[in-house]
This record gives C-alpha cells, structure tokens and sequence, in this order.
C-alpha cells in the first residue's frame, strides 16, 4: 500500500471542529470591524498642519478577488474584504514630484551642513553612563534604545563589518582571534540581484543581526521574468535583516532572513525586538491594478506582502511621493515582522525612544501675505508612532517651523516632545511687467526656535527669534532642560528650563569660542561637548573638547577645554556612533586624519589630557583617509580600535600595542 | 451549526490545510486550535496583500510551523501535557488511522517534513524554503522519518 495515500486518507478526517467553524462563520457573517475612522474628522479636515492618515474603504464582497485578503478584526477569527488603496494611489499620482524619490529638502545654511549622516549617538540621554560597565557600547542617544553600528562587542567578542561581510573576533586580555566570517546568502525567494552592502549590525545575546541593502537596476523585460512588475526602468533597493543564531561563536547560523523594500533611514533595537525604518520611492509608472508597483513590500521566505492600506499614513504635502517604512521585527526565537506601517511623504530622521517613534517628514513652506509682501516661511511634518513590543500604530502628527538639525533635535519627556529648530523665512513681492509675471526677493531671515508639543503633537510653548542670523550646531535634552549651541562667531550654549511646557525659559547663554557639534551628559553637573575651536572671526582653527560645568544652568561655564589645532574636522562631528564617552573609564576616543585620537578627563582637577594617538602597527603605509571612520571600544583594561579592517588591541596601562589581525 | 459561507473556500481551504499541518506538528486537536486561532490573529496583526495566494499560504504555513513550534517549547505546554486534559502526543486519537498514528510517534521536526511531504506533495527545496532548514537537512529528516516508520508500520508493507 503507498503511504502518502494511507496518510492522506488519514489525516483528511482530521477537520477543525464545528465549534472553531461556527466561530469563524459568525466573525464572517457579522463582516469586519474596522476601529472608527476619525479621519474625516473636523479637527483634521479643518486643519491643514496636520497630517492625515489615508481614510480606507472597507467593501465586503461576495467573491474573492486576487487581491483580496482573510483578516480579522478585534482579535476574532477572520472575515473577507477588499483592501482600497484608492487613496495611497491618487496621492502618488497627483504628486509633482513622482518617481524622482526626492523632495523638497532644505539645508539649514548654504555651508558645512551635515544633516543627512546625522545618526547615532553613544550615550544614554540625561543618564551619565554607569560606572559598572566593563566595556564600551555603541554611543546612543536612548537609554534603553540600542542603536546599529559597523562595530559591536559584548565584553567577550569583538563582532565587525570587515568588507562585504562580518567578522567575529573574540578578544581576551587583549588576545586576539578570529572565530568566524560570516558572509552574506541569497536566501529569499526575491533575492533577485546579488547579496547586497553591509551597512550595520546587532548584537544581543546570542543573536547577531546584519543589516544589508541590495541596489538594483531593472529594465522592463524583467517583468516577463519576474512574473510581477518591479521597478522596470528604475532603480531600486531593498533592506534585507540577517538574523544569525552565534551560540557557537565559530559557527554561526543563519536562522533567518527578512526584508523590506527601501534603503535605511534608521534602525533600533529594544530588547529583542528591531526598528527597521527604510525608506521607499515607488516606480517610474505606476499601475493602480498592481499594488507592486506603487506600494513598498515586506518578504518572510517565500511570501511578499504589500503594507495593509490601514497601516498607510498619508502625510498631507504631496510634494513627495517616497515612502517611510517602519517594521518591527522579533529577532529572538522564531524570527518574523510583527507589525509594518509606512508614511507617504517620506522623511529625513527618527527620534525614538521606548514607547514612540517619531519621524520629521520632508518639510514644506507657508506662505504668508501682508501689504503685497509675501512671506514664506519653512516647516517640518512630525508623526508619532506608538510602539508596542514591535507592534507599529500611527498616533499623532503635527508641524514645527524651521528645520530639525539631527536626530538630537527631538526629545520626549515626561508627556511632552521638544524640538529645536531653525526657521527660515523668505520675503518676496510679485508683480507682472506686461505680460510678464516676476517676484522679487526683498530678503531673508533666519533665528533658532524651540517648541514644546503634547502627545497630539500640538504645540503648548515655545521659545522663537534665538540667535537671530544663527543655525543650531547641535542639541541634547536632559530630562527637564534642554541645551543647544548656535554659533556664527562665538559659541552661544544656551540651557532652557523646561519644567513648564507652556513656558520655556532661557537660564542662560554662554558665549565663547567655536562651537559644540556633540553634546553629551557626561556625569553629575557636567556637560561634554565635542566641536570645533574659533578664531574671534568666527574661522575654525581646529577640534576642540569642552567640558561645561552645568550643576547650575543657570550660570553654565567651561571649565576645561583642549584643542587640536592639527585636525580640522572628525566624522564624529556628525556620526555620534564615532565617538566614545565614558566618565567611568575616564575616556574620550574619536577618529581623525592623524589616528584614533584618546583623551582622559580629571574630574579633580577639571582637566583633559591627551593619552595618545592610536594607530595600526602598519601605520606607515596607511593613507590618511583609513582613520577617518575608525571606531575604539574597551573591555576591562584594553582598548581596541578599529581601522580599515585592521582591529588592534592595546593595553590601557601602557597604551602599547598588544595584537592586531588584519580581516580584510 | 452554522458554517462559513461559499465564498470563503478559500479560507476553508486554508483552515483546513493549516490546521492538519498543525495538528501533524503538535499532535493533538485542542492544540492544533490553539495555533490556527494564532495564526490567523497573526495575519490580522500583519495585514497587507499578498503577491498571490501561493504567496500568502506559504506565508501562512511558515507561520503555523513557527506557532506550533513556540508551543511546543512554551514552558506553559510543558506543565499542561501533565494534566489529565492533554494525552502525550500520539495518543490523543484513539481512532486514527495506524499510519497517523505512527507519524505521531515521530519527532515534530520529521512530523512536519513528512506532513509537508506527503500531504501538502511539497518538493524538498520548497519544504526546506518553508521550514528555514536547508535541504540536505529536510532530506536526512525524511530519510529517518521513512526508517522509523518502516519499523513503526512493520505489519504492512508501505510504499514510500
């Protein structure tokens, strides 16, 4: 007798029970319940500043349709509908700016602005780091918020991007040996064009998590290929999560691989759960018939699914058709993306923290008119999303005028998000010479703003016209005061007491030399900044390390500086995952031309010294540019820097090299 | 009793096919429920159209592995399995037939490999896309799931 036929038989007179169908039935006959739409609402439909969510039509059908999709409402079993994207469609179509995946985006001044590789920072907000630790973790801006990084360590092992892979290397007392290379598969089904770029890892545990994106270019025949239109004639990218089981350290296994359509815009990690937000523009011809072609997808093995249209936010400015995409994905036991939402408009930058997520869209202008002169006046979208163990639920919008600098710019507490920002604003008049229609630009102006939002992301207070003609440098909260530098010819740090959310207040605003582009709570009373030293013309002469002594903010002072009149700039300067800050160890370390540049601080005698400027042993045939995006960590009493695939370890006593491996 | 009406084969389909592949993995009714209710929240919680419908169940049967697996390892299952409520696996059917009965008595790893096999008529590189193994691993799977269920069924001659 053939089994298969034996087992077949067997298990057809397994059949779910009556009780669970009629369970089912009812859900179904009772039709889905969507939660009440309040899209429609007065207060949105009357407000422009607000950002809507896509109001989706929900249509029982008797048949199911190829798109159509099982779902169930509340918790209880499912029941069939037709999901519209009628709306996520007409406003793509009717974007200006369609297919060209950028928009609007201003600088903040016409020089040295380094907005777009503003990421992470390693240091806990308001919280100085614990003295307990006995190694250095990627600098965050989040207590609690883990941040991705080229480098990871877990006290143990050493886990890098090494090229196109990861290397894992464990470094006792610094001995140095590498246990493993892990390099990236094709293993999703739509894992159509090669293995993709490294670009960040996790660690957590016994999980090491691999961010890649894959870059690709199709032509239109591809269709016929691919059995679904995709990006014919386009470019396109997508993100792909590499989730590796590293139990055994030698012989790490991939357990599973995710992905999401879009390049990163950002990542974090809480716990075991990951933020995966990327950032998505839809085809060059848009089919409304074929959600592929203009809705971002989410792939788990062998399934791609389009974003649920309820999970679509679309953001009221249509001058973007990009997409952001959010998933939260559970990394630990059995990998999968538990929830995805995305915001039609795109973004810039994140801000999250552990119950929300914020994202500042693509801004826009107001225009204003009065006596013939017309003002326009720049603003930033914000979204909140509310986040629950990867569970991703849109829960606010709001406006701020000006634009953010980094992801530091924003910060909730304590029920209230605060922004700083800087606002510019640009005065013309219009005429018609014949038939000739002209405006005529009479001027410009520009000042810093800090605005205080309630969870609805309405604005209750604010602080306008600071440092008029200025930009912000950079920002750091610490719980109730907030602090940020502007600079044009001096340094203004200004300390804001934020106790009244209706009523900031400037305490004070020191002014000296140069100017802080990183800001840090370094320990109790005492603020650390990173930034650049100035001549009294406002020219930059070199690096500068400040410590401000802020006990009390309203009398903020420098008490020690040191400068570097040998380099002239550091990608810590605008990559806060560059820098390593640590009141525990007494150590400061960050990259420039020179080498890894380490200083100490004396709390005592309120002091930086220079320690020394670590280098590869190979150092004399090391270009320049190999430092520039080094990164150091320690665990227990030995330093490790990592240089262009080169990791070394040195001994904290001596600060001599013990070891290095070459992984590249 | 009412049940689900016409137009919703498909879903019966689903129903149907997710809940043999649970019940093949866990082993017993209440159980296998227990994971296609999970399942079907899960799709709720994730929303989102399919490619098409091969995409959404091999979505769907991916999730059903991974739920039934979480239960198996829950430490709640471990506790409840004692109770009078829950048989061991394997023995909850008294009726089965002898050959589900025998595939019971296999580990959940060859049970699902030869569910997917055998019932779903799955290629190993599908099964091996499906469960995250790779396919040298499906296939040593089924090979020993054959050799214990040759020894289990040793009374008839089955074809494999």
């Amino acid at each position: 007798m053939n089994f298969k036929d034996a087992y077949k038989k067997g298990m057809e007179e397994i059949t779910p029970s009556a009780g669970l169908r009629a369970q089912l039935a009812r859900a179904a006959e009772r039709g889905p319940r969507l939660k009440p739409q309040k899209v429609f609402s007065r207060k949105l439909a009357a407000s422009l500043s607000v950002i809507c969510v896509a109001f989706v039509a929900v249509i029982a059908v008797a048949l199911i349709p190829a798109a159509a999709v099982a779902d169930i409402f509340d918790g209880l079993p499912f029941s069939t509908f037709t999901e519209d994207y009628s709306a996520v469609f007409d406003a793509i179509n009717e974007s200006g700016y369609k297919n060209y995946g950028y928009a609007l985006r201003y600088s903040l001044a016409s020089v040295d602005i380094a907005l777009e590789n503003a990421v992470m920072d390693k240091s806990a907000a308001g919280t100085p780091d614990s003295h307990e630790e006995e190694y250095s973790d990627t600098n965050i801006q989040v207590a609690g918020v883990q941040e991705a990084d080229i480098i990871k360590t877990d006290g143990d092992f050493i886990y890098m991007v090494s090229g196109n892979k990861v290397s894992i290397v464990s470094a006792e007392s610094g001995h140095l040996v590498k246990t493993a290379d892990i390099v990236p598969q094709n293993n999703l089904e739509n894992d159509l064009n090669g293995w993709g770029y490294i670009q960040d890892i996790y660690v957590n545990g016994d999980r090491l998590i691999v961010l890649r994106t894959k870059y690709f270019y199709l032509t239109y025949n591809n269709k016929a290929d691919l059995g679904f239109y995709r990006r014919f004639g386009f470019s396109g990218s997508t993100t792909l999560v590499d989730i590796y089981d590293i139990s055994d350290r030698t012989a790490p296994a991939l357990v599973e691989t995710l992905g999401q359509d879009g390049g990163i815009l950002s990542t974090r990690m809480i716990g075991s759960t990951l933020y995966l937000v990327t950032s998505y523009h839809p085809y060059l011809y848009i089919e409304k018939e074929n959600l592929f072609t203009y809705v971002p997808s989410v792939y788990e093995g062998d399934a791609q699914t389009v974003v649920s249209s309820r999970k679509i936010t679309i953001a009221p400015e249509k001058k973007n058709a990009s997409y952001v995409v959010v998933s939260g994905i559970n990394t630990a036991d059995e990998p999968e993306v538990i929830s995805t939402a995305a915001l039609l408009g795109g973004g810039t930058e994140i801000y999250m923290n552990l119950e929300n997520l914020y994202i500042y869209g693509y801004g826009d202008y107001d225009t204003a008119e009065s006596d013939g002169i017309f003002v326009n006046t720049c603003y930033t979208n914000i979204a909140r999303y509310a986040l629950n163990d990867g569970d991703i639920s849109f829960a606010a919008s709001g406006k701020a005028e000006g634009y953010i600098l980094n992801q530091f710019s924003g910060d909730e507490y304590d029920g209230h998000f605060r922004l700083v920002t800087t606002v510019n604003k640009y005065y013309y008049k219009t005429g018609t010479n014949g038939d000739y229609a002209y405006s005529q630009y009479i001027g410009n102006e520009q000042y810093n703003k800090l605005t205080v939002f309630d969870m609805d992301l309405k604005e209750v207070g604010k602080i306008e016209n600071v440092a008029p003609g200025e930009r912000v440098y950079s920002v750091r909260f610490t719980g109730d005061i907030g602090y940020f530098v502007t600079f044009r010819q001096v340094d203004p740090l200004f300390a804001v007491d934020l106790k009244n959310p209706a009523a900031p207040v400037i305490l004070s605003a020191l002014k000296i030399p140069g100017f802080s582009e990183y800001l840090h709570p370094y320990a109790d009373g005492l603020l650390f900044g990173f930034g650049k030293e100035a001549d009294e013309n406002g020219r930059v002469t070199g690096l500068k390390l400040s410590m401000f002594d802020v006990s009390d903010p309203a009398d903020v002072t420098e008490i020690a500086k040191i400068t570097d009149s040998t380099a002239m700039w550091s990608v810590a300067s605008w990559n806060h995952k560059a820098i390593l800050v640590h009141s525990g160890k007494k150590l400061i370390g960050f990259p420039t031309f020179n080498g890894y540049e380490l200083y100490t601080y004396d709390e005592a005698e309120a002091e930086f010294t220079k320690l020394a400027s670590l280098g590869s042993p190979e150092s004399e045939n090391f270009y320049y540019y190999y430092y520039y995006d080094a990164r150091g960590l320690f665990i227990d009493d030995y330093f490790y820097v990592y240089i262009n695939n080169h990791l070394v370890s040195y001994s904290l006593d001596t600060l001599d090299v013990c070891e290095w491996v070459n992984l590249g | 009793m009412r049940d689900l009406p016409d137009n919703e084969i498909q879903l019966k389909e689903y129903l149907n096919s997710l809940y043999r592949l649970a019940y093949a993995y866990v082993g017993n009714k209440p159980d296998a429920e227990d994971v296609v209710q999970e399942v079907f929240l899960r799709r709720s919680k994730r929303g989102g159209v399919f490619k098409d419908a091969e995409h959404e169940k091999a979505w769907l049967i991916r999730v059903t592995i991974n739920t039934a697996k979480s239960l198996l390892a829950s430490s709640w299952k471990r506790r409840a399995v004692l109770s009078d409520d829950l048989a061991p696996f394997g023995e909850y059917e008294s009726g089965e037939s002898e050959v589900l009965a025998a595939v019971m008595k296999l580990n959940a790893k060859q049970r699902s490999v030869i569910h997917l096999y055998y019932y779903e008529d799955y290629p190993v590189e599908k099964i091996a896309g499906l469960t995250g193994m790779n396919a040298s691993t499906v296939k040593s799977h089924l090979k020993r799931a054959r050799e214990k269920l040759k020894t289990l069924l040793e009374g008839e001659q089955y074809e494999f």
